[in-house]
């Protein structure tokens, strides 16, 4: 099931809050979480849910051993291993055997068809909190949690198991067990719910018909055949909308998780600080999937040695952290060479190019950021890197199409204003609107009124549009399926 | 606490307070689009929207529950079915102009068309066109409209497998108020289609039957302005018919209509808000199809005419209810044959043949149902009757939708008509074709057809 559905909207999500507000307390409340986060997984291929089960039961209980291990370090050591070689064993079986497996094949030449693993969703997601518990119990962070049930939860959590933000245990130790429900944080959920429902059903939706249009769908037969006859223009335009589309999809999914959490008395961390708007690929990475690369930089860059260890050993980490990053996006090679792609950007940045770019005007260093950006989507679309390289030359003309058809330019005619309008969303302008006119709104009865009648009607209004285009829509991607 | 101060907490407090009122109205809201989500009596079953029917409740298997399948098609359901659907989706239409989307191409494709092989020196066809002219018919439109009711009134023919006209429409270009269909010519498929006409030549090879093709053009090149329809990226529909037409055997006799509706390209002859023809473009081709047996057409002021409006066809809904079509609707011109007649069909092969309306009233169709009125849609067998005729060939028409307009001109020819849907029918055409005891049988296609891999298979599986 997907936020963005309307049996979710209209069925699951409803039925989950009433739940919520009719039990007597927090104990319900956790059993009635779960109850629903393992019906939601399920909801998508009910045996890896035993999969789910397994690896928290496991780290369940390494973490526990190594905390009553406090005085051998061997065992400490033992079961964190142990925690790995599950955790991570069982990621790399169903999330990259296929593709060990292919290449293989390739190395060894058998022709014999492969094995096809299908991926368990948000596997990823869940390997990642779940480690991550662990080793803080390791590093003596966290005290491990006795409740095999509430290690469940905290894996399981409807809001985040499938698509993130990859919550650390620590930031949600006590509300696991002690939550309290605020007014202003149901609110606040509620808007932020409503706006990120709407990012992606009215703006990430749309941007992704687009990109299916102008530049190929996923999985389409005559793929190769399809780029190579796109327009130079049909191709750049193509891409402008992909990079819009994998923002706004997203950001909207933790903007609902986010504020699901806070329907929930759960406080995630922001996930998204409006990348593009960034300076350079080092703040880019500061603002984009930030729990994700925080959990790079604490788990594998910092314990490698971080750049505490000489220029060549920091390159070194930095390798591995991007390498691993490209990796965990998919299993592909694209994906791999689409984290080295940032490799070499951090690195250039860190050792002379964040230097330059300071004492040049912001817009340049910002320019010089969305290219880069725009042209690392262009790795990360395609599996196929044949595809990849039909669509860069196509971009430069050397597919030997025109610059435009009339096709082209009629269709994208046709979609500039929306175009605009997702470049706006990508924008923090709204937010800091918003906080204008509430603060200004103080001072004025009459704004007053403006902003009470906009809180009241938004979310609502944001709710059945979004619910009214996605009655008849086919079109409702869910992006993370190979993350 | 001075002033200003106790205004700001009192603001504060009252914006605190909308926020708790939008949170309520907000579950409140959501409240009741669930309970009448659950409401199942309230739940579709067909959309007349889209002309389809509506999935149903998936049935629970082991396997499919394991893998997932069972709960997906749960959520499909449940999106699909949901109450007032076809209401809703028309708002969505608006809520994506409101979003700025106004494309005028649905499909968008840039793939490389190619145009058929031109013909080598003496392997032209040429063939006559018929001399025809026919009154105009829409000026008197009030006066059709307010023409009685046909006697025959009868409900459209909905439900599983009958009645909707169903087309996966290729990319469609918006121009002024009409739309067109892009047509790439596909020299496999079409040779494919050919190959099918000429095994059912060889089939009743001997038997007398003799065999006509007849491939429609479609409004892109007839219809849409020289200079316009130049720069698209779309491929010669006259070279394709001639390409086609080259490679049919001796025994099968083409029915060359193109030259004939271009003549006639000023006239209504092709809907500007569906992919079909009008019966007036359907008028032409009886008259051609005439002209090539060496027979008199009976003249169009001859035939009852019949008009229902408005009509927003299959190009309205590809477009996403383009305002440009709605703004001035189709009309669906009906002319009923100045002979006796009777008309019966099956809507599926082990049913008896029933009593239908050739022309059904469709004034109280829904807007985008008009064309129905036509032999009860797309059925896999009908046949019509001259019951005054004593003696008179049989003819068996093997057609897709653009044929349903065509059937009522040949009640003044042929004493029976048998219409075979390909697409529905069940069996082998050319043995029913013997079994009737037919003179004549006639492939009718539009060019559409002929590129498509999966109609192009379905006739070849039936001749």
């Amino acid at each position: 099931m997907v936020f963005s559905s309307l049996l979710f909207i209209f069925g699951f999500l409803p039925m989950n809050l009433i739940a919520l507000k009719l039990a007597p307390d927090n104990r319900v409340r956790n059993i009635i979480l779960l109850v629903f986060s393992l019906v939601f997984y399920a909801w998508g291929e009910p045996r890896y849910v035993l999969l789910l089960l397994t690896m928290s039961l496991a780290s369940w209980f390494f973490a526990l051993q190594i905390d009553k291990s406090e005085s051998s370090h061997g065992l400490r050591v033992l079961f964190m291993a142990l925690e790995c070689v599950v955790c991570l064993g069982l990621l790399g079986v169903f999330k990259y055997g296929t593709f060990f497996l292919t290449q293989v094949h390739l190395i060894t030449g058998n022709t014999d068809p492969v094995i096809q693993i299908a991926l368990p969703i948000g596997i990823s997601f869940y390997t990642f909190q779940l480690l991550s518990y662990v080793i803080d119990v390791y590093r003596g962070e966290v005290k491990a949690q006795p409740r095999f049930m509430i290690v469940l939860l905290y894996a399981s959590l409807f809001h985040q198991c499938i698509a993130g933000p990859i919550v650390r245990y620590a930031d949600v130790e006590r509300e696991l067990i002690d939550r309290t429900y605020k007014q202003s944080d149901l609110n606040q959920g509620v808007m932020r719910f409503a706006f990120g429902l709407a990012k992606k059903v009215l703006l990430a939706n749309n941007c992704g018909m687009f990109v299916d249009q102008l530049l190929v769908a996923d999985g389409a037969s005559d793929a190769a055949a399809a780029l190579g006859s796109r327009s130079v223009l049909a191709l750049w335009v193509g891409m402008l909308f992909y990079a819009l589309q994998i923002y706004l999809d997203f950001s909207a999914y933790s903007d609902m998780a986010i504020g699901m959490g806070l329907m929930s008395g759960f406080h995630y961390k922001e996930n998204f600080n409006y990348p593009y708007t960034a300076a350079s690929v080092t703040d880019f990475w500061r603002r984009w999937h930030i729990s994700l690369g925080s959990f790079f930089r604490d788990y594998v860059y910092i314990p490698l040695g971080g750049n505490r260890k000489g220029a060549a050993r920091q390159i070194f980490n930095l390798f591995v952290v991007w390498a691993l990053t490209g990796f965990w996006h998919g299993a592909s090679w694209n994906f791999v060479l689409w984290g080295l792609y940032w490799f070499v950007f951090l690195v250039f940045e860190k050792f002379f190019l964040l230097e330059k770019l300071k004492k040049l005007p912001a817009f340049v260093s910002h320019i010089y950021l969305l290219f880069v950006v725009y042209f690392g989507w262009v790795l990360f679309k395609f599996d196929d890197l044949k595809l990849v390289g039909t669509t860069f030359k196509g971009m430069f003309g050397l597919n030997r199409n025109p610059f435009a058809t009339t096709e082209t330019a009629t269709y994208i005619s046709g979609i500039l204003l929306f175009l605009l309008l997702a470049i706006f969303a990508c924008t923090p302008i709204v937010k800091n609107l918003g906080r204008f006119f509430v603060k200004r709104a103080e001072f004025s009865d009459v704004e007053t009124i403006a902003v009470s009648v906009g809180r009241i009607a938004i979310p609502t209004i944001l709710l059945l549009i979004s619910a009214i285009s996605l009655v008849g829509e086919t079109y409702n991607p869910f992006l993370y399926f190979r993350f | 606490m001075n002033n200003v101060e106790q205004k700001r907490k009192k603001n504060r407090k009252r914006m605190r307070g909308a926020g708790a009122i939008g949170t309520t109205v907000f579950f409140v809201v959501m409240s009741i689009a669930t309970v009448l989500s659950f409401m199942l009596s309230l739940r579709p079953t067909v959309s007349n929207a889209e002309k389809r029917n509506l999935m149903k409740f998936p049935s629970f298997t082991i396997s499919g529950f394991l893998h997932g399948e069972y709960t997906q098609a749960i959520g499909d359901w449940f999106a699909d079915t949901m109450p007032f659907r076809d209401t809703l989706t028309k708002y969505s239409d608006t809520i994506k102009k409101t979003l700025g989307i106004h494309t005028k191409i649905s499909n968008f494709s840039e793939r490389v068309v190619s145009d058929a092989p031109k013909a080598e020196d003496g392997e032209e066809i040429n063939q006559d066109t018929v001399d025809v002219t026919v009154a105009e018919v829409t000026t008197n439109v009030q006066a059709l409209l307010d023409a009685p009711a046909l006697p025959d009134s009868i409900e459209p023919h909905q439900g599983e497998g009958g009645g909707h006209i169903e087309q996966a429409l290729d990319s469609v270009y918006l121009y002024d108020n009409a739309a067109f269909e892009y047509y790439n010519f596909v020299e496999s498929t079409a040779d494919r289609y050919v190959a099918a006409v000429n095994r059912a030549a060889d089939e009743l090879d001997g038997t007398g039957i003799q065999v006509y093709n007849m491939i429609i053009p479609t409004s892109m090149d007839i219809k849409l302005p020289q200079s316009v329809r130049d720069k698209l990226n779309t491929s010669d529909q006259n070279n394709a018919i001639n390409y086609m037409t080259r490679r049919l055997s001796q025994k099968v006799k083409p029915v060359m209509i193109y030259d004939l509706e271009k003549k006639h390209a000023n006239e209504y002859t092709y809907f500007r808000t569906d992919h079909h023809w009008t019966t007036l473009g359907a008028y032409y081709a009886y008259a051609q199809f005439m002209a090539v047996k060496g027979e008199s057409f009976t003249p169009l002021s001859e035939f009852t005419p019949y008009a229902f409006s408005p009509y927003l066809g299959s190009f309205y809904s590809a477009s996403g209810n383009a305002e440009s079509l709605s703004a001035t609707p189709d009309t669906v011109y009906a002319y009923a044959p100045p002979v006796p007649f009777t008309f019966k069909m099956k809507t599926s092969m082990d049913e008896d043949f029933m009593d239908w309306a050739l022309i059904a009233d469709a004034n109280d169709y829904d807007t985008n149902c008009k064309y129905l009125c036509f032999i009860g849609g797309d059925q896999c067998l009908s046949l019509l009757e001259n019951t005054a005729m004593q003696q008179g060939n049989t003819l068996v028409l093997v057609k897709e939708s653009f044929g349903n307009c065509f059937v009522p001109y040949l009640a003044c020819n042929y004493k029976k008509v048998y219409v075979i849907d390909y697409r529905e029918f069940d069996g082998d055409i050319t043995e029913y074709a013997k079994q009737v005891g037919a003179n004549e049988i006639l492939f009718q296609n539009n060019i559409s057809m002929t590129r498509n891999e999966g109609l192009v298979e379905e006739l070849e599986a039936k001749v």
